[in-house]
């Protein structure tokens, strides 16, 4: 590579590689990207920590490292983040007490739907399954019509 | 109509209703808005020094009454906004700066610049340098203005510029219900 593409090329992304966080650990470099990806921003709340160019993001990214570090696991790690700003920092909310009604509504939609289904197909029963001369008749008149048509 | 139909029609018309009332009782609000799982809570342990670096605070050098705790950084434009309104309730309350430097490497000479010329509605003015108080907060943006009991309990978090009818309306009920 040319140097002057080389510098373009550290200009351009020299930035975004500048505080990457090292690890001698492969399983804690591991750990580190899975966390940082299921961490919501709380300043640019549509990303996780990893994609968000905020200070916050950073700040948390830097606790993040310092705490795997330490040895600390995930969920603990997502426990000292919850407790400081709450369920909604975490793209993993837990199943407790609070949330069933997040987790089990898709289901719970499915069931109301399919047994309502069930209810109105136990209504219509069919008693017949040919057609009687006057309903031939009808088919017969409606297929000659709409198979003429071009 | 039947009477099945007639129930049926009711009990559609009721849903709507029902899903209605819940989205009007939406509007107005700010989804991006974090309630502060920190109310209640005490005020984190801290040990920061101010923007000269020379004197270093903690807890025990907080006011003996209510006070307001106002993260703020000479980078952060509402942060200018309030900055007026915060002078006159400094009058009224004691007010506690709480400097974020977020990503402003010169914070430090930058804060002292704007209080120099804005003037310092501050008691007290503690740098967190590397950003652990503000997360120990739960802080996600600035200003933020934290209503502290006199004996530490975190009563109250606005996320935002302060004014008059935010004074009145959110903070004053609290302090008036404190003994």
């Amino acid at each position: 590579m040319s140097k002057a593409r080389a510098s373009l090329f550290a200009l351009l992304f020299g930035s975004a590689l500048a505080g990457a966080a090292q690890f001698q650990d492969s399983r804690q470099e591991a750990q580190y990207y899975e966390l940082i990806r299921t961490i919501r921003c709380p300043t640019c709340q549509n990303q996780n920590i990893a994609e968000s160019d905020a200070p916050l993001a950073r700040q948390l990214r830097e606790q993040i490292e310092s705490q795997i570090k330490q040895g600390r696991n995930s969920a603990d790690i997502t426990d000292y983040l919850v407790e400081r700003y709450g369920d909604f920092i975490t793209y993993a909310p837990p199943f407790a007490a609070r949330t069933w009604l997040l987790w089990l509504m898709p289901l719970m939609a499915m069931l109301a739907a399919l047994a309502v289904w069930l209810a109105r197909r136990s209504r219509q029963s069919i008693s017949r399954t040919t057609l009687n001369d006057a309903e031939k008749a009808e088919l017969d008149t409606l297929l000659k019509r709409y198979r003429n048509t071009p | 109509m039947t009477q099945k139909t007639t129930l049926f029609a009711i009990l559609i018309l009721g849903a709507f209703a029902v899903v209605t009332a819940f989205f009007a009782g939406g509007l107005g609000k700010d989804p991006r808005a974090l309630p502060s799982v920190m109310v209640g809570k005490s005020l984190p342990a801290f040990s920061l020094s101010d923007l000269d670096g020379n004197t270093t605070y903690s807890n025990a050098d907080l006011p003996d009454e209510a006070f307001l705790l106002n993260v703020w950084g000479s980078w952060c434009p509402a942060c200018h906004i309030e900055h007026p309104y915060l002078m006159e309730l400094g009058q009224q309350i004691p007010i506690i700066g709480l400097n974020w430097p977020a990503d402003n490497a010169t914070e430090a000479a930058d804060g002292k610049a704007m209080l120099a010329r804005a003037g310092n509605p501050y008691r007290m003015v503690i740098m967190d340098k590397e950003g652990k108080m503000t997360m120990d907060l739960g802080v996600y943006g600035a200003p933020e203005t934290f209503l502290v009991s006199a004996d530490g309990t975190i009563l109250h978090r606005h996320a935002g510029p302060l004014d008059a009818t935010i004074w009145r309306e959110r903070f004053v009920p609290l302090l008036e219900k404190k003994p």
